[in-house]
């Protein structure tokens, strides 16, 4: 076996797992990529150095969002300000807040209780303490 | 002998020459000066983070300009010197010529380094490595973000200036009788990242001016409020520094290639395929740029294509790796520090790349980016891979500066404490991260698992501190009195060692 | 010496494309459980795409993979450095 042949195989087998790897991440994101269709909406405002929800009904939340078990929800999410992210760890929801732009994000809610929403892109000062809380409700 | 240790010059001698070795040696100084600074931030950003809540500053802006600054030093100001610092001393060694092609722009850009570095340390940055608009625009305070954008200006300058004399003394004064196909691996590493600096600057230095004009008010590019986009300077930014990334790797590559033959007493396994390597990783490293903007509201099929491309650079990184072990493979491995330092490198190497692959999986992304996991990932890159070939390389250029010789016990145990904290500190960094730990977070939440994850790390940060401080002090006294290190082959492995009359004719 | 080398790299991609297929795709409306919250290995009913698990789903699948070739190209390494390392050759000859 010559040195050619050895370093084909193996650029063949590194190819072939990265494929692997593409093709499970393509259609897991294609996946979750899209909206239901029965999907409620809700306006997420992030500001230096706090968020803001805006339900469907016109109600407004400060640093903290209430939600429904079992539901579809659809974010809706910009800044007034600098850029920030929205992240929901515990739901592996990240989407940036970006001025001037909506970006939108979806999740469904399974399990009640209290999760942390944080920010996860560097917004200046207080970037570490722009917290809120995700209540899920019965 | 060395000229050093005959004979010592003046400081100004040395200072006001334009020889490739002096040059080189200022380099090697500098960059050697800024690990240090740039690593004491590190050490004070790791021990903040030892509890929550305040530890040592009582100020989270302090804190910012800290990371930041910690940041801007580590890349620019210890990778790329070092950098600088080793294709002076080897390129025209290599190329067989008797100087760089340009020997004052030579001077011309390291001399560029020092007044970029004192904006940067005087102005304290606060926007994070990258500036973000609009906060770098809107909020960021008065001098310091203009003073930071006129160093990396500087900078950047320095660095095209480096990258054009590099390539001119490859192609045009390599000697007649050596084709580029024969000469060393370190040459076209040396070679591909210039061109890859002449392509990836220039984005990024027009986007440092609209920043700047945006922040006098005279312009709009990237503010929202006057009809500009903050993604535009994103895709900027990436544009040039997804490539840089390459440009800080591809000549720790090249290190590698020039300390395993000789280290393995064996040539290198196949030549070819590391060309090959360092041509497609030149262009496919311009091609995956928006993996680090996945989050800010890209369209599926722009996801796809930046997927893709990242993927795409992992198989030429896989050669690499490859063509290293099968050089080693039935050779004779004289374990000596430059040797031990590079199989540490290449083993976090294949580490950090694997999570470089986690990261571009899309579904994934999502969980990791912006965390510490990120913050894990790249210094495994940085840290682990490059600085630790770097350190290598110290050693075994290490002679050929000095004219004397390090001791090997010492270089041992600098070797297993830098070894062991980089493998703690960034380990538990891609575990905080999965715990939704954000980067460049002053305070984080009193939980119980993420004061541990902290503490086990700042740990780790200590051991890669002191492992760097015993490196270059031990280094600073064996360049003044270590023993004389025999210049033909100072290591005992049986090859010529680089030719040290170089350094005789001074200009 | 390099077939065993090609072997051993063929070996790697039959083990991981064995452990990665024992866990199946996820279909539209079954899916199996390899995260906290059921049994292991058990098939749940998917009726809600719950995100987090789907993602953590991929992350276990990719960093199973990552692990065995991890271990294979350390573990190389790691072999190559004691095995042909100067003091040891010297002490074979002896």
């Amino acid at each position: 076996m010559g040195h050619a042949t050895l370093e084909w195989i193996y650029v063949g087998v590194v190819i072939a797992i990265l494929t692997w790897v593409g093709v499970e991440a393509w259609t897991g994101e294609k996946i979750l990529e899209e909206v239901p269709e029965d999907a409620e909406t809700i306006k997420v405002i992030g500001q230096q150095w706090l968020w803001t929800f805006e339900h469907e009904d016109g109600s407004v939340e400060v640093g903290k969002l209430t939600l429904k078990v079992g539901k579809t929800y659809k974010f809706e999410v910009t800044s007034k300000d600098v850029i920030h992210a929205f992240n929901i760890p515990s739901h592996a929801i990240l989407i940036d807040a970006v001025p001037g732009r909506v970006n939108h994000i979806w999740m469904e809610t399974t399990t009640p209780g209290e999760y942390l929403i944080q920010c996860r892109e560097y917004c200046g000062l207080l970037h570490y303490n722009m917290r809120a809380m995700l209540i899920i409700e019965e | 002998m060395v000229l050093e240790v005959k004979k010592p010059r003046p400081l100004w001698e040395i200072l006001f020459s334009t020889h490739h070795t002096d040059v080189a040696l200022l380099y090697l100084i500098t960059s050697i000066v800024f690990i240090l600074m740039g690593g004491a931030l590190a050490m004070t950003i790791r021990t903040e983070l030892l509890t929550p809540g305040p530890t040592i500053m009582d100020d989270p802006a302090l804190f910012n300009r800290v990371f930041t600054v910690h940041a801007t030093t580590m890349l620019f100001l210890w990778i790329l010197p070092f950098i600088s610092a080793i294709g002076n001393y080897l390129i025209p060694i290599l190329v067989r010529y008797k100087d760089m092609a340009y020997p004052r722009v030579n001077a011309v850009a390291y001399w560029m380094i020092p007044p970029g570095a004192a904006l940067i340390w005087l102005g304290w940055f606060d926007g994070g490595w990258y500036a973000y608009p609009p906060y770098s625009i809107i909020s960021s305070p008065g001098p310091s973000a203009e003073m930071w954008i006129f160093g990396l200006k500087i900078l950047g300058i320095s660095s095209i200036l480096g990258a054009i004399n590099f390539i001119v003394t490859i192609l045009k004064c390599k000697h007649p009788d050596l084709p580029l196909m024969k000469t060393s691996l370190f040459v076209w590493s040396i070679l591909v990242t210039s061109f890859m600096t002449l392509v990836a600057i220039p984005p990024f230095a027009a986007a440092l001016i609209m920043l700047y004009t945006d922040r006098l008010g005279l312009s709009g590019f990237f503010d929202p409020n006057a009809g500009g986009d903050p993604i535009a300077y994103q895709h900027l930014f990436w544009f040039t520094f997804h490539p840089e990334v390459y440009i800080f790797l591809l000549p720790a590559v090249g290190m590698a290639y020039e300390i395993i033959p000789k280290f393995s007493r064996k040539p290198i396994f196949s030549y070819g395929s590391g060309v090959i390597a360092f041509g497609i990783l030149m262009i496919i490293g311009f091609m995956s740029w928006a993996h680090h903007m996945l989050a800010t509201g890209l369209s599926f099929a722009e996801k796809t294509v930046f997927m893709i491309g990242t993927l795409a650079a992992a198989p030429s990184s896989s050669m690499h790796i490859f063509n290293w072990i099968a050089t080693m493979w039935g050779g004779r491995l004289k374990l000596a520090a430059p040797l031990k330092f590079t199989i540490g490198g290449i083993m976090l190497f294949f580490s950090a790349g694997a999570g470089g692959v986690v990261n571009t999986t899309l579904p994934l992304d999502f969980i990791t980016h912006d965390t510490y996991w990120v913050v894990g990932h790249f210094h495994l890159m940085l840290m682990g891979t490059i600085s630790m070939i770097f350190f290598g390389f110290t050693y075994y250029i290490f002679p050929f500066v000095t004219g004397r010789m390090y001791n090997e016990k010492i270089a041992n145990v600098t070797f297993a404490l830098i070894f062991t904290g980089t493998i703690i500190v960034f380990t538990m960094h891609h575990i905080l991260g999965l715990l939704g730990m954000p980067r460049r977070i002053y305070d984080y939440i009193a939980d119980p698992d993420l004061i541990l994850g902290n503490q086990i790390a700042s740990i780790g940060a200590y051991l890669v501190g002191i492992g760097v401080a015993i490196l270059v002090a031990h280094l600073a006294i064996a360049a003044a009195r270590g023993k004389e290190a025999n210049m033909e082959d100072p290591f005992g492995i049986g090859e010529q060692y680089y030719d040290y009359r170089v350094k005789e004719p001074h200009h | 010496m390099d077939k065993r080398l090609a072997l051993a790299i063929i070996v790697l991609v039959a083990v991981s494309a064995t452990v990665n297929n024992s866990f199946a795709q996820i279909p539209e409306d079954k899916h199996v459980c390899i995260i906290d919250g059921c049994n292991l290995g058990e098939s749940v009913d998917a009726k809600v795409l719950d995100r987090h698990q789907y993602s953590w789903n991929v992350f276990y699948k990719m960093m199973t993979a990552a692990f065995i070739v991890g271990a294979v190209v350390q573990g190389v390494l790691v072999f190559v450095t004691f095995r042909f390392r100067e003091k040891r050759q010297k002490e074979v000859k002896k």
